[in-house]
């Protein structure tokens, strides 16, 4: 397996708090990973640092064996995308417009679209179901929707890392499920996600992989039933909590007390 | 349009001029007072009220992508304001001629404009967004400001210097010499140019500094080169006719709702209609109360302001704020 992520020795802290101190991850290519942790544990600023949007105060950030730093702005988006957790909008674009911007790392300095970058934006649409809105401002979509709008723009960058911020916090069931299948599906494709997440379960059933924060260290990281330990878990979230599993393979879920 | 409004406005005068006159003046067989009026002093008149009209659409369009706000616009913002006070202040320091042809009044505005940009951005970045209320507050005080430093120069300062220039404060559109014409027109040919190749950069600039950055761009770059091109055709517009309110409000959001917001197509679409808009508006100005000639300021701010409100009204309300 080959590199897609690393920390190594970061700190990092907003003022004087610190949020990350020496932090060890490694993210291999084509894993989908779940961050958990109670909020301020660390896993937004993991996720900025990851996007560029951070510097890291102290170690370094890797992306794909090369030091975060030294990609130029565009190169860097072509590595990786970002689906925040709210994307609030001041003008009515349409939805086909906001997804043909996930194009611009791809185009020259005029913005010019070429074939490819139309090919792209209709696959996009078309994997994340949103095809048939296309034509709709953003603005008119319900919630669930308009995540699957930022999620086909960012698939439409091509990235090799897509980095995923409680993409479905405020989302209901129906639409938390469609997204997070859909992060399965992409993963069969090979796509290489790292997703925070304060919802375990879901978490649970879709990643291969957890890593578990607790005030900028990481305290669990492996397999779902290796992680969603009882024993750790009252100890991280800090209430009663009791764990269940379905059968040998099933996924663990976790029934607050 | 354009053409069509370029053509109403030399029409539209004291005294009027007819199609067969225009078609004359078209062809260059007119003579007499009638082409000096039409040729001399409307022609020049109308072609600057038209870059400054788009000047200033278009240096709205700009603002309001980068602080994604549309009710941004030069005038509200306090940066013609500031670019009035740099083109007062080097008035008063030599250049009496208020239609010199020189590059230094729109340098003199231009660097008016920019400094009272960076108080604008110093005050409302820090504390992260830029609030739309928290903006035009910041800009009515500049505003109120810069309007009392520039009444203090043009009456208590060397008067005979500066006389000449009260015009500016209401904003009007005059006649002005084909050099001072050939000026403008490159600064402000020049300026929508630039923003026009760099539209779809504003597209993503309008999304936010994270989500622009995580798409590639260089925010800091791309922001201060848009405020700086945007700035500068402010200046060449308030150089030479004042404070003109309001168009680069009342254009971009009119052409949103034709043209959507997207800036590739909305940009060069308020360039054309901000100049047709402030040709029609001046001739408007120059007929309406026959034979008095309002200043085209008072028309602009007077469509300008209702329209305003109601804007504001309706965003305040759909905030629930």
């Amino acid at each position: 397996m080959s590199e897609a992520l690393a920390f190594e020795g970061v700190g990092f802290a907003y003022g004087g708090t610190p949020v990350l101190r020496d932090l060890a991850l490694r993210v291999e290519a084509g894993e989908l990973t779940g961050l958990l942790g109670p909020n301020g544990a660390g896993k937004t600023t993991c996720v900025r640092l990851a996007a560029g949007s951070l510097t890291p105060q102290r170690g370094v950030v890797r992306l794909f064996g090369r030091d975060l730093r030294a990609y130029p702005a565009h190169e860097r988006a072509r590595a990786v995308a970002v689906v925040p957790q709210e994307s609030p909008l001041e003008f009515e674009f349409r939805v086909h417009e906001i997804v043909a911007m996930g194009r611009s790392p791809h185009q020259g300095l005029l913005g010019l679209e070429s074939a490819e970058d139309r090919r792209a934006v209709a696959e996009a649409l078309r994997v994340t179901g949103m095809a048939e809105h296309a034509a709709r401002p953003l603005a008119a979509l319900s919630g669930g929707e308009k995540q699957r709008v930022i999620l086909a723009r960012a698939l439409a960058q091509h990235p090799r890392l897509l980095l995923l911020d409680e993409p479905t916090a405020h989302l209901d069931l129906k639409h938390r499920l469609a997204i997070y299948g859909l992060l399965q599906r992409l993963h069969g494709e090979g796509l290489t996600t790292l997703v925070v997440s304060h919802d375990l379960n879901l978490a649970a059933a879709h990643c291969a992989r957890l890593v578990l924060f607790r005030c900028g260290e990481v305290v669990a990281d492996g397999p779902p039933r290796a992680v969603l330990r009882r024993e750790i878990l009252r100890e991280v979230y800090e209430v009663d909590l009791e764990v269940r599993q379905d059968g040998e393979g099933g996924a663990p879920f976790v029934v607050p007390l | 349009m354009l053409l069509l409004s370029v053509a109403l406005a030399l029409g539209l005068g004291n005294p009027a001029a007819g199609f067969a006159e225009l078609g004359a003046a078209l062809r260059g067989t007119l003579e007499g007072p009638g082409r000096t009026i039409l040729l001399d002093i409307r022609l020049p008149r109308v072609l600057l009220g038209a870059l400054v009209g788009a000047a200033l659409a278009s240096a709205g369009v700009a603002f309001q992508a980068v602080l994604r706000n549309p009710l941004a616009d030069p005038f509200l913002l306090g940066v013609s304001g500031g670019a009035l006070l740099g083109r007062v202040l080097w008035a008063s320091l030599g250049a009496s001629d208020p239609l010199d042809p020189g590059l230094g009044a729109p340098l003199a505005a231009f660097a008016g404009a920019l400094a009272t940009l960076g108080i604008l951005f110093g005050l409302t970045r820090a504390g992260g967004g830029t609030r739309s209320v928290t903006l035009l507050l910041v800009g009515v005080v500049l505003n109120a400001f810069f309007s009392a430093v520039v009444l203090f120069l043009l009456t208590a300062g060397d008067t005979s210097r500066t006389r000449d220039l009260f015009f500016l404060l209401v904003g009007t559109l005059p006649s002005p010499s084909w050099e001072v014409l050939a000026m403008v027109a490159t600064l402000v040919v020049g300026s929508v140019l630039g923003l026009a190749l760099g539209a779809h950069r504003l597209n993503l600039l309008s999304l936010g500094d994270e989500t622009a950055a995580h798409l590639g761009v260089r925010v800091e770059r791309a922001t201060w080169a848009t405020i700086a091109v945007a700035s500068l055709a402010t200046a060449a517009a308030v150089a030479f006719a004042g404070i003109i309110g309001f168009v680069g409000l009342v254009v971009p959001h009119g052409l949103r709702l034709v043209l959507g917001p997207d800036h590739r197509r909305l940009l060069p679409g308020a360039a054309l209609g901000g100049a047709a808009f402030l040709v029609l508006a001046d001739a408007g100005a120059r007929t309406l109360l026959q034979p008095v000639q309002l200043p085209v300021g008072v028309l602009t701010a007077g469509i300008g302001g209702p329209f305003f409100l109601v804007l504001l009204w309706r965003r305040l309300r759909g905030a629930g704020a």
